[in-house]
């Protein structure tokens, strides 16, 4: 007998902290896949992940219905992956000059990437894949994420990021032409076997 | 223009979220476009790519660390909050500390001496006042003493009282009812005080004199000095018999001797005291008497010794009372005028304002200066109450 969010949100508000990690447990990893996809890595998935469920647990009374839970969740989870990724625009654009920490981060990432026993063809693809979302602007990633990843409709995405079905439209569409070729380029190569 | 409409539109063509107008258009132009046909079909493929990808699964742990990231931050919030509310009152705190940078003990000190000094100074005026007074008096009191010792050493005043008091000691237990008829008559001792601003004051001296002899009374006690601004004052204390007082008082009074800048006159009725003493006397001299009679028959050595003794005190007695019943005599029969005479206050007084004004500062300046220290002297007490609580509530923050 699973409870619906806004029975769980009300247990919460009323101090059953037990709710909460129901919670938790029902959208983690929606929320995850999300961040993973938008940051494209593990380590700043887990922490925006974590980030916003603990944003989530200090609004939550002042949550109120007049929209699904699930549209205010992806709200505050698409904030704080925006915000993290304009804050490393900045860092990248600043350290750019400097040079050093950028160049770390990428060696990270190349690291993970170049670790043989963790690849397997389909994570290869995945990590193919990431680095082509991961070249899109934030806005339009944004967008990107959330329909192709998550298969959520315009209008649940307008919602989510308080926009016109207009701008949700024309963000997807110049994400998906920007990505278009390289894409059916892993495709052609035989990337779904 | 149209094609570029089809190339951004074909993108979501595969949602099937588009308008029917604008599906139509694209139906309408991919039926003989190929290129978009082609392009239509790799954003199809593109999109099962990506909607048939895995799913990435949170972290096993994400939901515990979730968990304990919350409580750690409740706790921590908890404290910042604590924090906040000491940041706030440290931050009043550094508004009174910092900007002086004067350690706050010494602050207190000022703050302590300050309030001391703001709430004893009026009391401190008044007891200055009091002081003076009391100063006034026992000028007046020494004053009394020498016109004593002068009557004392004048036989020639209280002899007629004397006399009539005397014979009264003869009658021994029905005085009562004869004192009470002897002094029926109200005593009264009278004062009188003047103060006269005259212009040609070597006269008054002899003035004085004259009006003395006039009105056959006696002069007491004079002085005369001369103050700062070189204004000469002469003060005289006469004693003038009881029925002359307001003869003479209004003979000075008048213009002749100057202007009367202050004139007062007071009575104080003794009549009680005087009775009182004459009952007294002649009780004791009615046992003294009795003492006489028992000396002549006692034999014993210790008996007479003892009686000896009780005549002493008795005989002590009585003379105290006759030396104040005689003081009252002279008193109530000579009242006491005093006058001041002095010249007017000059005006161009000799120094110039400023100096005067700068001398006054001065010396007030060194009278506050004392007033400062008896302030500091009687705060002391108090000072060292308010460090040792100071200590305590510093060492008790710094623990906490």
């Amino acid at each position: 007998m699973a409870l619906s969010d806004s029975e769980l949100i009300n247990q919460f508000n009323n101090g059953n902290k037990e709710a909460f990690t129901k919670l938790i447990e029902r959208y983690q990893h929606k929320i995850y896949n999300s961040t993973f996809r938008m940051l494209g890595n593990h380590e700043d998935a887990r922490d925006m992940a974590q980030e916003t469920f603990i944003r989530v647990y200090k609004n939550l009374s002042k949550f109120e219905a007049n929209s699904s839970f699930s549209t205010w969740l992806f709200r505050i989870t698409t904030n704080i992956c925006r915000d993290e990724l304009r804050r490393r625009q900045r860092k990248i654009k600043t350290s750019n000059l400097s040079g050093e920490e950028a160049s770390e981060r990428n060696l990270q990432g190349m690291k993970e990437i170049n670790n043989p026993e963790k690849i397997s063809i389909a994570n290869e693809l995945n990590v193919t894949i990431q680095e082509l979302v991961n070249q899109l602007v934030p806005e339009q990633k944004t967008v990107f994420v959330l329909r192709e990843f998550e298969g959520l409709n315009y209008q649940e995405i307008a919602n989510i990021l308080d926009i016109s079905m207009g701008t949700v439209k024309s963000r997807l569409s110049r994400a998906r032409r920007a990505l278009r070729e390289d894409l059916n380029k892993i495709i052609k190569n035989g990337g779904l076997q | 223009m149209r094609h570029e409409k089809i190339k951004e539109l074909l993108p979501l063509y595969i949602d099937n979220s588009l308008t029917v107008q604008e599906e139509e258009l694209i139906n309408n132009h991919l039926e003989d476009c190929n290129e978009c046909q082609e392009e239509l079909k790799e954003y199809q493929q593109n999109y099962q790519l990506l909607s048939s990808l895995e799913k990435e699964k949170a972290p096993i742990d994400l939901v515990d660390s979730i968990i304990n990231k919350i409580n750690q931050n409740v706790t921590e919030e908890k404290s910042y909050n604590d924090n906040n509310k000491k940041n706030i009152l440290k931050r009043i705190k550094d508004l009174f500390i910092l900007p002086v940078k004067v350690p706050t003990g010494i602050i207190s000190l000022a703050a302590a001496i300050l309030l001391m000094a703001i709430t004893t100074l009026p009391a401190n005026f008044l007891s200055d006042n009091d002081y003076l007074n009391k100063e006034f008096q026992a000028k007046d009191e020494s004053r009394n003493y020498q016109i004593q010792n002068y009557n004392q050493s004048s036989q020639a005043i209280p002899e007629t009282r004397m006399k009539i008091t005397g014979s009264s000691q003869q009658e021994n237990n029905e005085l009562l009812t004869d004192s009470s008829d002897i002094l029926s008559e109200q005593k009264i001792i009278k004062r009188g005080n003047l103060i006269i601003e005259v212009n040609k004051i070597d006269k008054v001296n002899n003035n004085i004199i004259n009006l003395i002899d006039k009105y056959e009374g006696y002069l007491s006690n004079s002085r005369n000095w001369i103050n700062q601004d070189k204004q000469k004052f002469y003060w005289f204390e006469i004693k003038i018999p009881a029925d002359n007082f307001n003869k003479i008082l209004g003979e000075l009074s008048s213009q002749d001797y100057g202007q009367i800048i202050s004139r007062s006159t007071s009575s104080q009725d003794v009549t009680e005291e005087y009775i009182d003493l004459d009952i007294r006397l002649t009780n004791l001299s009615s046992q003294e008497e009795r003492y006489r009679k028992l000396l002549d028959k006692a034999t014993e050595v210790e008996e007479i010794l003892k009686i000896e003794n009780e005549l002493n005190r008795i005989r002590t007695e009585i003379e105290r009372l006759q030396g104040r019943k005689k003081y009252l005599d002279n008193q109530i029969s000579y009242s006491t005028i005093t006058v001041e005479f002095h010249q007017p206050e000059p005006i161009g007084s000799s120094s110039p304002g400023i100096i005067k004004a700068i001398r006054n500062a001065i010396n007030r300046m060194v009278a506050e200066f004392y007033q400062i220290i008896i302030l500091i002297g009687t705060g002391i007490p108090y000072l060292l109450l308010f460090t040792v609580g100071y200590l305590i509530y510093k060492k008790r923050s710094s623990r906490n």
